[in-house]
């Protein structure tokens, strides 16, 4: 998804709010837009909306409207079909491009698994590209209560996506919406959805717009959005008062993408953007960023900004950005292959074995695995996940069925150490463990299985 | 609060059941009355895994203790553990506003200053067993013990936190209720142990207490006099029964009997053919036993466990700092010569330690098995005395609402 050779220098694309365009696909898209437009007080960037869907277009608020394919579609939407909406997209591409000439920041903010938003959004994002556009992509990708067609259809949508824009942020609809509304209705829930990214949205046009005292821009967004087929981890948090500064990460860390800053410890750098009216102290940055420090682990790169603007008031804002995807970003040299082959293999899975692609995503929300967008391969996410502490075994016991597929090879030749993944330090043959066979079986880090005697495996080594 | 009272200890371990009834009188000493012992059944590694039956045994042990001390049993401190309880310690800070008659540090002070200290990401289905205060910081001077009162910019705190996955805790308190018995307050084992086993004067110099139970090896260092870290090991004296039996062929209540009878943890002192003979009865078929050979499987489990325990501490304190050393206790620490390997391994002085600061007849309970539900009563003795210190009305109202877990 990263192509940094494309990546324009970071002086051109600061400060001038009218090189800055805002774009809602779809649906979705133009929700977000609405709440941007309603809540976020964006005055750095002009809204547009694309929809194939009349009506919607019309309910928008945002100022600049097109209809997709007005012949194609009649003014209706493209009803759940990405190939209709990516020809609508492409009969108006004239007029996108018009509208996107000049524009040197680009945000396209789309729901994936409909018609519009995954048929379109990759077309708009490669105009914008080719208009000369660093351009941000803000997806999210389809509740599970959605269907595995649409699940479908977002991945396939996010494949393409991650070629066409210089950094992609990925929401997962279950994680955003489950996490804080879960007995709440549907409609809640997509708002919540909405709200977050459009949260992300009023903050990095502020982080890369306004000016800074310490200043963070695209390279450094770049940075922390480096794990390719990354999950996106956000958080944004405002508070005023005598202890802002501890309110404001409180409510960051708050933000469910992040589970309450647990999240924090797996990213390897993170974006954190202080910025706050002209009471803000250094002793308040200080504390803020000492309590910070304590979620994230110790070699992650913190890319630290503080702007000072003098609208916000009293109040002192917080917006924490990182990505997770494998097992730390310092693996991966080649990120843009690496996104490809990653997507090559989530294509070749979903050909021969549909069920097992269904299992990994639809599944429970609260397992930890299923908040990974789908183009994260299975071998990949046991590799990060063994950086977390111990108590997640227990979660990932539960959802060994379904990654059995990649280990019943590994059962037959069972050899408990040789095994890379945390979940299999577990041994399948409980013998040797006398009458604690049936109990839970006590095994170290290292993957030793304390319930043997000690002295038989002593005499072993 | 002029008369005694009269609390209730109980610890579900996995090899006894014990009740404790202790009398705190005026003064603040304890006497104990009675306790009531009863093996047990249907716990593993400090967890309940056959609710009727350890029912059945918790039943017994409450009438023996009942019958013994003339008490009727209504609510009980009960002590729990298990290997999904874990500790950290975490450092919150605020800063006491400007303005007139300003910058002196309340009460509310430190409760926010708490709040914060415990604002950790636990895992989602974790929750607060203990908070601990380890030390005051205020603008930057150090081990401050009582803060209110002060002036100061800034206050930090450092809180020691106990945490545990709530459902397996409440399966033993929901085992407890059951009976029916209300549980006064949930306590970490060592924690409660370490209140009568280590002195303050010990504490202050820094101590690590290890309890070695039958299904688990709790430990809780202090340094400096406050808790430094805490923990449970699953692994107790039950792995070193089943050791033998495993290697040995031998049925497990030989095993057990050869542990207590015969076994010892050093090697050294054996002499070359020293054999013991388990005499055959219908289900078993004698065996000639090598001494060294029993000996070699204890001592491999046991300094097993030391070493385990030692690389955990090492993780994040010094133990060298433990000025006081290393005191054991849990029915395990009976092992012979348990104290000179644990010497071995930590090279720190060792000793089995025993219970101090009680009253009454305590000859016929200085028991290592007994340490945990003993402190149970000093520690129900310390909530309760700093209970009738808060006299707010609205904070005992709070604490209530608080729950089971919510405040401690």
């Amino acid at each position: 998804m990263l192509e940094y050779e494309r990546k324009p220098a970071d002086g051109e694309l600061a400060l001038d709010p009218e090189k800055v365009k805002v774009i809602g696909i779809g649906g979705a898209g133009s929700n977000v837009l609405d709440r941007i437009a309603l809540h976020e007080r964006m005055d750095d960037g002009e809204l547009l909306v694309l929809n194939t869907d009349v009506r919607d277009l019309v309910s928008s608020v945002a100022e600049d409207k097109i209809q997709l394919g007005k012949e194609l579609t009649q003014g209706l939407g493209a009803g759940g079909d990405p190939d209709l909406g990516k020809e609508a997209a492409q009969k108006t591409a004239d007029e996108i491009r018009a509208a996107l000439e000049g524009k040197s920041l680009v945000f396209i903010c789309a729901g994936l698994g409909g018609g519009t938003g995954s048929g379109a959004a990759p077309v708009v994002a490669k105009i914008a590209k080719e208009v000369g556009a660093f351009v941000v992509g803000f997806v999210t990708m389809p509740f599970s209560f959605e269907g595995r067609r649409r699940l479908e259809q977002a991945e396939s949508a996010l494949a393409q996506m991650e070629k066409c824009t210089n950094a992609l942020m990925t929401f997962d609809n279950d994680r955003m919406g489950g996490l804080i509304n879960q007995k709440k209705g549907i409609q809640q829930a997509f708002a919540a959805a909405d709200h977050i990214i459009g949260q992300s949205v009023g903050a990095i046009t502020k982080l890369v717009a306004q000016p800074g005292l310490v200043r963070i821009g695209m390279d450094d967004l770049l940075t922390a959005l480096k794990n390719d087929s990354s999950r996106c981890l956000f958080g944004f948090g405002e508070a005023s008062g005598d202890n802002r500064a501890q309110e404001a990460l409180k409510s960051a860390l708050k933000n469910p993408l992040l589970d309450r800053g647990q999240m924090l410890n797996q990213s390897s750098s993170l974006i954190a953007h202080i910025s706050g009216g002209e009471t803000t102290t250094l002793f308040e940055v200080e504390i803020l960023m000492n309590e910070l420090s304590k979620y994230v682990n110790d070699d992650a790169h913190i890319l630290f900004g503080v702007s000072s603007d003098k609208k916000q008031g009293e109040s002192l804002s917080l917006t924490i950005i990182s990505s997770i995807g494998k097992a730390g970003s310092s693996h991966i040299n080649e990120p843009v292959l690496e996104v490809e082959d990653s997507s090559k293999m989530e294509e070749s899975v979903q050909d021969e074995e549909d069920t097992e692609t269904k299992f990994g995503l639809n599944d429970d929300s609260d397992a930890e695995d299923s908040v990974f967008s789908g183009e994260v391969p299975e071998p990949f996410i046991s590799d990060s996940d063994e950086e977390d502490n111990d108590e997640e075994d227990n979660d990932e016991e539960d959802n060994d069925e379904e990654d059995n597929d990649e280990e019943d090879n590994d059962e037959e030749d069972n050899d408990e150490d040789a095994q890379p993944h945390q979940q299999d330090l577990i041994p399948e043959k409980k013998s040797g463990r006398g009458r604690f066979d049936k109990a839970e079986p006590t095994v170290t880090d290292e993957g030793e299985d304390l319930d043997v005697p000690s002295f038989l495996r002593k005499k072993k080594k | 609060m002029a008369k005694a009272k009269i609390y209730a200890g109980l610890e579900i371990g996995t090899s006894k059941i014990c009740v404790v009834v202790g009398e705190v009188d005026t003064d603040g000493s304890i006497k104990i009355l009675g306790i009531g012992q009863a093996p047990s059944r249907g716990v593993r590694k400090g967890e309940i895994v056959d609710f009727e039956t350890a029912q059945t045994c918790l039943h017994d042990a409450l009438v023996q203790a009942e019958e013994k001390t003339d008490v009727m049993i209504g609510n009980v401190y009960l002590a729990i553990t298990g290997s999904h309880i874990e500790s950290l310690c975490n450092r919150g800070s605020i800063r006491i506003p400007d303005g007139p008659g300003a910058n002196e540090i309340t009460e509310e002070d430190l409760d926010e200053v708490r709040d914060l200290a415990r604002d950790v990401s636990l895992p989602q289905q974790n929750v607060f067993l203990h908070s601990i205060i380890r030390d005051y910081y205020v603008d930057g001077q150090e081990k401050v013990q009582q803060p209110v009162g002060m002036f100061g910019k800034v206050v930090e705190a450092d809180y020691h936190i106990i945490h545990g996955i709530k459902t397996r805790m409440q399966n033993t308190i929901r085992c407890v209720r059951e009976i029916p018995i209300s549980v006064d307050e949930v306590v970490f084992s060592p924690i409660a142990a370490a209140q009568v086993m280590l002195s303050k004067e010990q504490k202050d110099r820094g101590a690590l207490l290890i309890d070695i139970g039958g299904g688990t090896t709790d430990y809780v260092m202090y340094l400096g006099g406050s808790v430094a870290q805490s923990g449970c090991i699953a692994v107790g004296g039950d792995h070193i029964t089943n050791d033998i039996s495993m290697v040995m062929k031998v049925p497990l209540t030989r095993a057990e009997r050869l542990k207590i009878e015969h076994g010892s943890v050093m090697v050294q002192n054996v002499d070359q053919d020293e054999f013991i003979v388990l005499e055959d009865d219908p289900h078993f078929s004698g065996l000639k036993i090598d001494k060294i050979m029993l000996n070699k499987i204890i001592n491999a489990r046991v300094s097993e466990i030391f070493e385990q325990l030692r690389n955990r501490i090492m993780k994040d304190d010094d133990i060298a700092a433990l000025g006081a050393g290393i005191f054991l206790t849990g029915g395990s620490s009976k092992l012979k010569e348990i104290d000179k390997l644990a010497e071995e391994i930590f090279s720190l002085p060792v000793s089995l330690a025993s219970i101090s600061s009680m009253s009454g007849a305590t000859a016929p309970f200085e028991n290592p098995q007994l340490a945990t539900t003993m402190g149970l009563i000093r520690y129900a003795q310390m909530i309760e005395a700093n209970k009738t210190e808060k006299t707010n009305p609205f904070k005992l109202f709070r604490k209530k609402l608080g729950g089971l877990f919510g405040d401690s």
